[in-house]
Order: structure tokens, then C-alpha cells, then sequence
């Protein structure tokens, strides 16, 4: 099977795709599938769905990796929920070198309002934290369900903005180096006063300044996250779902990949049919001695299988797709997940 | 009150939901509603979605707002158009706004700095709040299609967010304006739209929960997408397929009961909308969702 193959042969896996179509509890599938396949695994959610912790026998997801106890026979799987506010406290208290530094960003106003939930800063932190899961070496596939921002091409442009700004000639810009450290200066500050107000971007000049001293840092990450997203290593999975809304946002996230020159390995379409009673794999079809509940779900079915076919076939570079049906059951267990895939059909690439 | 009564009594009403609950879809119809009314609706799609022109089939909306339908007018607001807008009103003197436009390190700044995107969206939302043609609001009502619950209560906790940096200046102004905004129930509401299912269910109880005591905001209707409908015969029959299919459409709607009846009991004012089958088209689809909306529920 093509998700096997990815599985096995890839190191990360990033799920993209329109919310409320099942990402996470797919992320999660391909976590306890790679466990089950021998390799060890690791997935950061970013959704606390409580039925997902329930699926993986946890009390509860929360910002530090926790191991997910396996059936005998698998290997080790781990699982974490980012957490936009911790994960950024932990990301300072790593990357500073003194104390004081530590203390000067922690307890700056500008830094605490922006490592609350903003798209954006959650779209650093997501980075920052995969990239330090995946520098400690510990899991052989790490699998991201993306922030559930609409957009979550924010993710692939974040790191790149972030060292953009920090360039040295453009900080410089903003704050120029003095006795003592950074000053404001010039005509691009007087700008940002008219825009913002003296008091915003004082605080947000004193925020940059203590962040132009680890500039390097984030640089070096950055690119490491830019490179890596695009590394062979690296599969991305666009989500979506049989309906109109759904796949519509994934086709613009679709061309935004595009765009990015980063290509869809898979495509998993949800909730794309209701199945036979007894064949969980096979969509209800109209037959010859039918009653109204089967004429209602083949015509349902014939509809929305219509509408996943059409997607996938236009789909740049024709990925390889799996279109599964509608769960009847709540996920209860690491059994299921990992056969979750198996579930569905071969969609026409 | 029927949900067309209630968009026709504020002028502008933020939907927000978890992800896939079809608030787009219930946004296009609530306007469609509100249009034939008399009234001059305008969506508001933020940033860069192809959901609206999807829904209503019309080919891309820009920044631009733009006839969609008969007496529906649909906009998407881009961040960066709504950045242009926002530097354009706030530096009168043109050098000066062509420089902040131009200047390759501020324009790196605001893609950089998190919560660009977030204050221009209200800037530009303030300022179609205020938009007269013929002493009259020009729009009435908006209808803000919102992302899923997180973003819109980060959208709405901006004002807090900023309370630290943004003490004086055009910014705090602009956000104690946004706040004066959502503090008024006759100017601005917030509706939920969800699913007659236990997750989506949660996390509207959970918002709901959330916004109560804050008093910020008043949450107007709760909007139940896809109710199922009735099974339309009985539930025997001599095929067990056809048997266990019957129970299958069955149980989904006692299932929905169930939910329906968690929302009742937070005391929320329900909006019930029905399941449209994948079989219609999508005009049909928004004329069966507008139609349902004229209701008492």
C-alpha cells in the first residue's frame, strides 16, 4: 500500500488540509501504523481532540511528548499537543544563553501578548518545536497535523519571514547598535509610530532587540525547517472531505503547495461514502431489489464519490489518493487507527 | 425570532464554528435570505479562501465587494489589501505612504510581526462598519465569515492581547473602537454554527461557556447544520442489508436528537437547519438552506 510505503520510507509526514475533516485522527492513524510497521514514531497534534488521547490511552495530550503505551510487537509511539504558550516559554528558556536573556524576553510585554494564540505565532512555534523534535534524532518518523488555521501554508512561510525580518541589515534597521545594545532609529520607525502608536512600538522595538541577539539561531533553524520541508524525506498529505466547501479550500491549498514547489504525496479524501453493512471498504450501490434506504445512500454515495474522483483527477501532479468512507464507530483503539487506511479504495490518480 | 429576523436587527454578525460544520454555506444562505428582504447584505470571507466562490459559483471575489447573487454582495479581505488600506488612511501625506509601502525592511516587518493580519482585518471591518452611501449604511448587515473557533476567539481577544503594548496611539484607539463594537448587541453578534454531533457539539458548549461570562459579546443564534431528516418509512423489510441500512439512517437521527437536546439544555436559542442530500446542486442547495431560515425554527 502506498501509505506503507511513505511511512516506511520517509522520516516526516505533514498533514495539510481544511479544517474539521479529520486530520488529526489521521495523523494519528499514520502514527500508530508506522508503530505497528516497526518504526518509531512521533506525532505533534495541535488539536486537543479529548476522543484522540482517549484512541491513544492518554489522560490527556499536552505540550511534552508522552509515550502511548503499543501492543506488544510495535515499536515506540509517542504523541504531543502543542501548546501555543508553553512551547514558546520552553523555545526561550532552550535558546538563551544567560539567565538575563532568558528573564529580558519572558518579561517582556510585546513577547507575552504575542506567544498567545495569534495564526501566526503559532505558526513559528509549530516549526520551532517540530524542528526540535526532529533534531533529538529519538523517533525514525515524526508526523505533524498542522495548525488549524484555514490557511496552513502560513507553516511553510513562517520560517523563512521570521529570518527575513531578523537579517541583520534589516534589524538594523530598526535598531541601531549602540553602547549598551540596540537603539531605535530612522524613518522606518517614525513610520511604524504613525501606524501603531509610540508606546506599540517602543515595547515591540525593546522585543526585537533582546531577539536581534539570538538572530543567528533562528536563521540556522529556519533555513533547516525550509530545507527540510522540501527534503525527498519529507511527504506532505493534503486532507480534505467529499464535500463542495471542503475540497474547494483544499484545492487552493492544493496550488499554494504548488506555488511553494512543494508536491502532494497523497491525498486522503474523507467522509467521502456511507459503506455496505457488511463490507466496510465497498460504497452502498443501488441494486435491483432496493427500499429506500439504499436508494438513499447510493444516491448519496454516487454524489459525493463523483465529487472526490473529480477532485483527485485534478490535482496537480497527480498524487496517488485514498478515498475513505464515513465511520460509523468512535476510534477506541490503536488496532483501528493503524488499519484505518486499509479501510478505504484506491482513488483514480 | 427566525435567524433572517435576528441578522435583519444588528448590523454586523460574526459565524464562527469548528471546521466543516458548513458555515461558509450558511453564511451565503443567511444572505441570500436577508437580500430578499430588501435588505443589502455583504459577506466577508477572510483572507485568501476559494470557499465563497465555490458556494455561490461566482468566479473569484477580491477585496473589492461585488454583486454575487441578486442583492448579495461578497468580498474577500486579503491582508495585504487591507495593509495598503490601513498605511494608505493612516499617513496622509502621500510621500510617506508610498515610502512605508515601498521600504523593503518594513515590508519584511509586516509579514514578520504575528498580529499584522489581525489588526488590519479589524481596521478594514471598522471601517465597512462605517460606510455610508445615501445616509444610510452602505452594507447592512455584514456577515463575517470567521475561521474555526480558535481564530475567532483570537480574533476577539485582540483588544486583550494588545492591552499591554498598545496604551496610546491609532492602534489603541482602533482597538477600544473594535471593543465599543462587539460590546453592542444592536451593532455587532456573534452566531455559532455547528453539527447535530458530539464533537462539534462540544466545542460550541465550550465556546458558549467561554464567551457567557465575559459579557463582551452576545451570542445570538446557535445554528445546527444538517439535521437529519426523518427516515421516510419503516425500519423492517426482508433484506437485512436494507434492514441494518434502514437502522443506520435511523440512529443518525436519534443520535441528532441527542445532541439537539445537550444544546437545549445550556439554554441556547437553536436555529435547526435541514441536511441537504450531495444530489443537489449547490444553488438549489442554498435556496433549500435560505428558505429554512424565514422560519420561526
Amino acid at each position: 500500500m502506498i501509505v506503507d510505503e511513505l511511512l516506511l520510507g520517509r522520516s516526516l509526514v505533514v498533514c495539510v488540509g481544511p479544517g474539521g475533516v479529520g486530520k488529526t485522527t489521521l495523523s494519528a492513524g499514520f502514527g500508530a501504523r508506522a508503530a505497528k510497521l516497526g518504526r518509531k514514531a512521533a506525532v505533534l497534534t495541535i488539536d486537543p481532540a479529548k476522543r484522540l488521547a482517549d484512541a491513544l490511552g492518554l489522560d490527556g495530550l499536552d505540550d511534552e511528548l508522552a509515550s502511548v503505551a503499543v501492543p506488544d510487537g510495535w515499536s515506540p509511539l509517542a504523541a504531543a499537543m502543542l501548546e501555543t504558550r508553553s512551547s514558546y516559554d520552553a523555545l526561550i528558556r532552550r535558546i538563551t544563553r544567560t539567565p538575563e536573556e532568558e528573564r529580558a524576553i519572558l518579561e517582556n510585554v510585546a513577547y507575552r501578548a504575542f506567544s498567545r494564540t495569534l495564526a501566526r505565532s503559532h505558526a513559528y512555534v509549530a516549526m520551532e518545536r517540530l524542528h526540535h523534535v526532529l533534531a533529538s534524532g529519538e523517533h525514525d518518523l515524526v508526523v505533524l497535523d498542522t495548525p488549524p488555521t484555514r490557511n496552513a501554508l502560513e507553516i511553510l512561510d513562517a520560517p523563512g519571514r521570521l529570518a527575513r525580518f531578523l537579517d541583520d541589515r534589516v534589524v538594523r534597521l530598526f535598531l541601531s547598535a549602540g553602547r549598551g545594545g540596540f537603539r531605535a532609529s530612522s524613518a522606518v520607525v517614525r513610520t511604524l509610530s504613525k501606524l501603531a502608536g509610540d508606546s506599540t512600538v517602543e515595547e515591540l522595538l525593546s522585543f526585537f532587540s533582546v531577539l536581534a541577539h539570538l538572530r543567528e539561531g533562528f536563521q540556522a533553524r529556519a533555513e533547516a525547517m525550509t530545507a527540510r520541508l522540501r527534503d525527498p524525506a519529507t511527504a506532505f498529505v493534503l486532507v480534505a472531505a467529499a464535500t463542495p466547501t471542503a475540497l474547494a479550500d483544499a484545492g487552493a491549498l492544493a496550488e499554494g503547495l504548488a506555488a511553494r514547489e512543494v508536491a502532494i504525496d497523497l491525498c486522503v479524501l474523507n467522509q467521502s461514502y456511507v459503506a455496505e453493512p457488511d463490507a466496510p471498504s465497498a460504497p452502498v450501490r443501488h441494486t435491483d431489489d432496493e427500499g429506500w434506504a439504499r436508494r438513499y445512500f447510493a444516491n448519496e454515495n454516487e454524489a459525493r464519490l463523483e465529487l472526490a474522483r473529480t477532485f483527485v483527477a485534478g490535482l496537480p501532479g497527480a498524487p496517488p489518493a485514498r478515498i475513505l468512507p464515513e465511520l460509523e464507530r468512535e476510534l477506541r483503539d490503536l488496532e483501528t487507527l493503524a488499519g484505518l487506511l486499509e479501510l478505504g479504495m484506491d482513488g483514480a490518480g | 425570532m427566525s435567524l433572517v429576523d435576528e441578522l435583519a436587527r444588528s448590523r454586523i454578525h460574526f459565524f464562527t464554528g469548528k471546521g466543516g460544520v458548513g458555515k461558509s454555506t450558511v453564511v451565503a444562505a443567511a444572505a441570500i435570505a436577508l437580500a430578499a428582504q430588501g435588505k443589502r447584505p455583504l459577506i466577508v470571507e477572510l483572507g485568501h479562501r476559494a470557499t465563497m466562490s465555490a458556494i455561490l459559483g461566482a468566479p473569484s471575489i477580491g477585496y473589492e465587494p461585488r454583486e454575487v447573487a441578486p442583492g448579495v454582495r461578497s468580498m474577500n479581505l486579503e491582508p495585504e489589501a487591507a495593509l495598503r488600506e490601513y498605511v494608505a488612511s493612516r499617513v496622509k501625506i502621500p510621500g510617506f505612504a508610498r515610502f512605508a509601502l515601498a521600504s523593503e525592511p518594513l515590508r519584511r516587518f509586516f509579514e514578520a510581526a504575528p498580529a499584522v493580519n489581525e489588526v488590519v482585518t479589524l481596521a478594514k471591518l471598522d471601517r465597512l462598519e462605517r460606510e455610508q452611501r445615501g445616509g444610510r449604511p452602505k452594507h447592512d448587515p455584514i456577515l463575517v465569515d470567521l475561521d474555526a473557533t480558535g481564530h475567532a476567539l483570537m480574533f476577539f481577544e485582540l483588544p486583550r492581547v494588545f492591552s499591554g503594548i498598545a496604551r496610546s496611539g491609532p492602534l489603541a484607539a482602533l482597538l477600544d473602537s473594535f471593543s465599543a463594537l462587539l460590546r453592542d448587541e444592536r451593532r455587532a453578534k456573534l452566531h455559532v454554527v455547528t453539527l447535530p454531533m458530539e464533537l462539534p457539539v462540544n466545542e460550541t458548549l465550550e465556546l458558549c461557556e467561554h464567551l457567557r461570562p465575559r459579557g463582551e459579546l452576545s451570542v445570538g443564534k446557535v445554528v445546527v447544520n444538517r439535521t437529519p431528516p426523518a427516515p421516510p418509512g419503516d425500519t423492517e423489510h426482508p433484506d437485512p442489508a436494507e434492514r441494518r441500512l434502514r437502522e443506520r439512517f435511523s440512529s443518525r437521527r436519534e443520535r441528532a436528537a441527542r445532541e439537539i437536546a445537550r444544546l437545549e439544555r445550556a439554554g441556547l436559542d437553536l436555529v435547526l437547519l435541514p441536511e441537504v442530500p450531495a444530489t443537489h446542486d449547490v444553488q438549489t442547495r442554498l435556496e433549500v438552506l435560505a428558505a429554512s431560515m424565514e422560519g420561526a425554527r
